[in-house]
């Protein structure tokens, strides 16, 4: 049984394009979520998950506050959190990270190489 | 050069030990003379009268001419003392002939040659007056003193003219000659009288003072001391030796103590161009009004004695005296208010320019920021009127954030002060300001106020501020459209859905690599904006320069596989630099994928890593097309390219290498390029290289992950006395900032000290070897950069690790300069004093257990 994931992100386009990316290339179930309400929701009913890529900046609920809400007991703390961000430095990288993220992925992906690179970040 | 000069005019201001037994000497024969006076313990009073005065006569002949030798580095003033004893030396002649007609006869005759010495004293006193070094003065000054100089001798004159002058003249029953020398004395006494006023009212080097005031006295002697002695022989009741005479030796005795007086004065040391010559003696202004009063006085006297003749003469003296009066009244209102006039208008245009100006102008208070006076335009900029403003207090303005900012600076660092920095308006909004201090001092020069000019640079912030934000939001919208976009064509191109024509394959495949240029402009665009705004915070560490460019080379292999090239690497030396590698990997990566693209099929791009001085030196070579002399400058501006169809053709953004440059740069190194046309290029860049502890750190580490722990530690203690035990010293101007480190760190390892200045701070390096060093760079005086300076200078701190502990941003340079040992670079703004606790914890732990593994 391939693993399940939660990508969060309000932008259509994106989570269909990382969808097809992580379903067809990589070996993943996704869960798509538009928002950060919607993707706390999707854990309560859709779960368990066994990572989550979420956008950073989003309308009202942004990807921290969401992560922020996730590790208040709604998702199990061994579930990784990956952020996708369009926002590039190392500052940023960093504050990410300090927030509990497991890893980084910088807008724009290459959905062909994505799958990869999440496993990597996985794999530590 | 000023020391010497000092120590001379003191010693020159006390009298030696020649000048005291001369005035006591002086004195004692003062003594003998009244005793004679007054109890006759000789006889023969006439002639004995007479023989007392040439004593007097030649002291002050003696005195006078030293004092001229004394002179040699003033011709005006030696000048005057000759001509004062030539006078002298013609009274002492005249008197010698006086004694000798007073032995001779018991009448002496009447004129005898001994009244022409007598006659000419006055003229050659006169002449000496006139060689005295004056101040050079202005017109109108020159005709108020002329003028009061006129009422003086007017004033005096007409006491002359009604005692002696006028009955003189009106009597007869002598010759005309003895009537002509009869006249010529008192009006001697006018020329004196004038030479007086010409001393007095004009403006003398402040060293003369003493010697001209006791030549003023004597003169007041003689003047006094002939009218009373004309006025005996008009009334015939005047003998040589009369009590009156006590006036001459006087006199003489006190031009004998104004000549010892005369201190010395060698070449080069013109009072009359060394002194700081005052202002008038505005006493000496009141001189003509005492005169005036005594004319009129004698003529109300008069007039009441001869109701109906009055003394014409002395009515036309008296008359003209108060038209001089009148004259130098109406001179002295217009100069008064000329001068009055003029600096209204001076303070009328100042108070327009600072009340106009465009700049923002405070003066404050130095003693408490108490606001003394502000103008419109800043009472404008805060949104208060000058009224509430005035009396105020200037902390109520300051933004919070910067009330550290004031609290640093001192009357040391007021001058100079320059900085942006924000204020409070009114409404409580903030004011960004450039804000330039200066101290204003007092006529003593001891520093009163501080003025601020302040110029209004909130529109320039905010432009900046919303610049930096529309260039981070581009960056990021477009970034967003460009991911979905970039993922489409990536999924097509990579075949998800199925293998696509040739021809769609091939525009996709432009689409995509078009995306991807895109993609880098934005991501160069917004690290070149970064980079310039400051913003960029390099993360500084030890790494080995093959490790970087191992690094890099990974990156672009595919790069280069593709186009055939081949990457080599030369290492001559393996430095560890000091850098932040993250960006020397993309300095690399851009310098190889330039070389890379222009490189020719089956050539070679070399990178070569070495050592230039004390810094590392690498080099991108390639086989290229080369670039031609006049472009070698141009490539590293912003969008420029050798060839603008490079652009197009290679798929560069045309910022590369400005950005590859600034991150260099920014690291304190340098950058440049050699290039010869069809032969290649090469690129060259130099980087700061870690000390040598730092390094055997590094190799440590490294080693430590592949040999054993017992090596690692082998190797950290060679490091261990980088660390050895002992003292934590923290330089800190700011009194609870240095209280709160050192009670934060002083525990029972640690032994914490603490000093304010940078002096200070040198002193106690060099005394306690501390271990770690925190240092604050903006010190009162000396900052902390002086403190690495001088250290790097004496060189005692190899041992010490610097942890430099500030608020300003500090660029690469300033890193550079302030590198020494190990140093670390701590900001205040987001290091509290707990972290550095931590990280001086760290420092020690490491050190100790180094020194306990070393051990057992």
């Amino acid at each position: 049984m391939s693993q399940r994931l939660l990508l969060v992100d309000d932008e259509d386009a994106i989570r269909t394009i990382a969808t097809i990316s992580l379903e067809r290339i990589g070996e993943w179930t996704v869960v798509p979520a538009s928002s950060g309400r919607a993707a706390l929701e999707a854990i309560q009913d859709d779960g368990p998950f066994d990572a989550v890529l979420m956008d950073v900046m989003m309308p009202e609920l942004d990807g921290p506050s969401t992560l922020q809400h996730m590790r208040d007991g709604v998702l199990p703390a061994h579930v990784p959190v990956i952020f996708l961000t369009a926002k590039i430095g190392q500052a940023e990288r960093d504050r990410l990270l300090s927030l509990g993220a497991s890893g980084v992925i910088a807008k724009p992906f290459d959905p062909m190489t994505l799958p990869e690179e999440l496993q990597h970040i996985l794999n530590g | 050069m000023n020391t010497p000069n000092l120590n001379h005019t003191k010693k020159a201001s006390s009298p030696g030990p020649t000048a005291i037994a001369a005035i006591v000497a002086l004195g004692l024969y003062l003594l003998v003379y009244l005793s004679w006076q007054f109890f006759h313990w000789l006889p023969g009073k006439q002639e004995l009268g007479q023989a007392f005065l040439i004593p007097a006569d030649m002291a002050a002949l003696c005195a006078t001419l030293l004092a001229a030798r004394r002179c040699p580095g003033s011709r005006r003033l030696r000048s005057f003392w000759l001509w004062m004893s030539t006078a002298i030396a013609a009274e002492t002649i005249a008197d010698i002939f006086l004694l000798k007609y007073n032995i001779q006869y018991n009448e002496p005759p009447f004129p005898t040659i001994a009244d022409a010495f007598f006659l000419s004293f006055y003229v050659l006193l006169f002449i000496a007056l006139l060689r005295v070094p004056v101040a050079p003065v202005t017109l109108i000054k020159r005709l108020q003193i002329l003028l009061d100089g006129a009422i003086i001798v007017f004033g005096g004159g007409a006491v002359v003219w009604y005692f002696v002058l006028g009955p003189t003249a009106k009597a007869g029953g002598q010759s005309t000659l003895a009537t002509a020398v009869s006249i010529a004395y008192p009006v001697g006494d006018l020329i004196l009288l004038a030479g007086l006023a010409a001393l007095l009212l004009r403006r003398s080097p402040p060293t003369l003072k003493i010697a001209l005031l006791l030549v003023a006295a004597g003169m007041l002697a003689s003047i006094v001391a002939d009218v009373v002695y004309g006025y005996g022989v008009l009334h015939d009741t005047y003998r040589s030796g009369d009590p009156i005479d006590t006036l001459y030796v006087l006199e003489f005795l006190i031009f004998a103590l104004a000549g010892i007086s005369q201190k010395p004065v060698h070449r080069g040391e013109d009072p009359a161009l060394t002194d700081n010559w005052r202002q008038p003696d505005p006493r000496a202004s009141w001189l003509p009004y005492i005169t005036a009063p005594i004319g009129f006085g004698l003529l109300i006297g008069v007039e009441s004695r001869r109701p109906f003749f009055p003394d014409l003469s002395l009515v036309l003296i008296l008359t003209v005296i108060g038209g001089l009066v009148a004259v130098r009244q109406y001179v002295s209102l217009r100069e008064l208010s000329r001068t009055e006039r003029a600096r209204r208008e001076s303070e009328r245009r100042s108070r327009a320019i600072f009340q106009n100006a465009g700049v923002g102008i405070t003066v404050n208070d130095l003693e408490g920021p108490v606001i003394v006076d502000v103008n419109q335009t800043f009472s404008e900029m805060v949104g208060y009127t000058p009224e509430e403003l005035r009396g105020g207090d200037f902390a109520a303005l300051t933004h919070p954030d910067e009330l550290e900012t004031y609290q640093s600076l001192n009357v040391k660092t007021i001058d100079g002060f320059q900085r942006e920095i924000r204020f409070l308006r009114r409404d409580g909004t903030a004011l960004w300001g450039s804000l330039t201090l200066s101290l204003l001092r007092d006529e003593a020069g001891i520093p009163r106020y501080v003025i601020g000019v302040l110029q209004d640079i909130t529109t320039r912030k905010e432009a900046e501020q919303v610049k930096d934000e529309f260039i981070s939001v581009v960056g990021h919208e477009l970034r967003t459209p460009l991911t979905s976009i970039r993922g489409s064509l990536g999924l097509l191109e990579g075949g998800v859905f199925g293998e696509l024509p040739t021809e769609a394959a091939s525009m996709i495949q432009l689409a995509v690599s078009n995306t991807d240029r895109l993609v880098r402009l934005i991501n160069d665009i917004l690290d070149i904006e970064r980079m310039d705004a400051g913003r960029t915070e390099l993360e500084l560490a030890p790494v080995k320069a093959s490790e970087l460019i191992a690094n890099a080379t990974q990156i672009v292999q595919m790069t280069a596989t593709q186009a055939q090239v081949t990457l080599a690497t030369e290492i001559l030396d393996d430095p560890v630099l000091f850098v932040d590698g993250d960006t020397i990997i993309q300095v690399l990566v851009n310098l190889l994928g330039n070389a890379i693209k222009f490189s020719p099929r089956w050539s070679t791009v070399t990178i070569t890593v070495g050592l230039e001085g004390a810094r590392a030196l690498i080099s991108v070579a390639d086989n290229g097309r080369g670039i031609p002399a006049d472009r070698l400058e141009t490539i590293f501006e912003r969008f420029r390219q050798v060839d603008s169809s490079d652009a197009r053709e290679k798929g560069g953004s045309g910022l590369g290498l400005a950005i590859a440059r600034s991150i260099v740069e920014h690291h304190g190194g340098e950058m440049r390029v050699e290039s010869e046309i069809g032969q290649g290029s090469t690129f060259y860049f130099t980087l700061p290289i870690a000390d040598a502890s730092v390094t055997m750190l590094v190799c440590g580490h490294q080693n430590g992950e592949t040999g054993t722990n017992a090596d690692r530690l082998t190797e950290l203690q060679a490091i261990a006395p980088a660390l050895a035990p002992g003292i934590v010293l923290v330089v800190e101007d700011d009194p609870s900032l240095g209280e709160v480190l050192t009670k934060t760190l002083n525990h029972k390892e640690i032994t914490t000290r603490l000093v304010r200045t940078a002096e200070d701070a040198v002193e106690e390096i060099r005394r306690s070897q501390p271990s770690i060093l925190i240092l604050d760079l903006m010190l009162p005086g000396e900052s902390g950069f002086t403190v690495i300076e001088r250290l790097r200078v004496e060189g005692p701190l190899n041992d010490t690790h610097l942890l430099v502990y500030t608020a300003l941003d500090l660029n690469s340079g300033d890193r550079e300069r302030l590198q020494l040992g190990s140093t670390e670079f701590l900001s205040k703004a987001t290091t509290t004093p707990q972290d550095i606790e931590r990280r001086v914890n760290e420092l020690i732990q490491s050190q100790q257990n180094s020194v306990q593994r070393g051990a057992t």
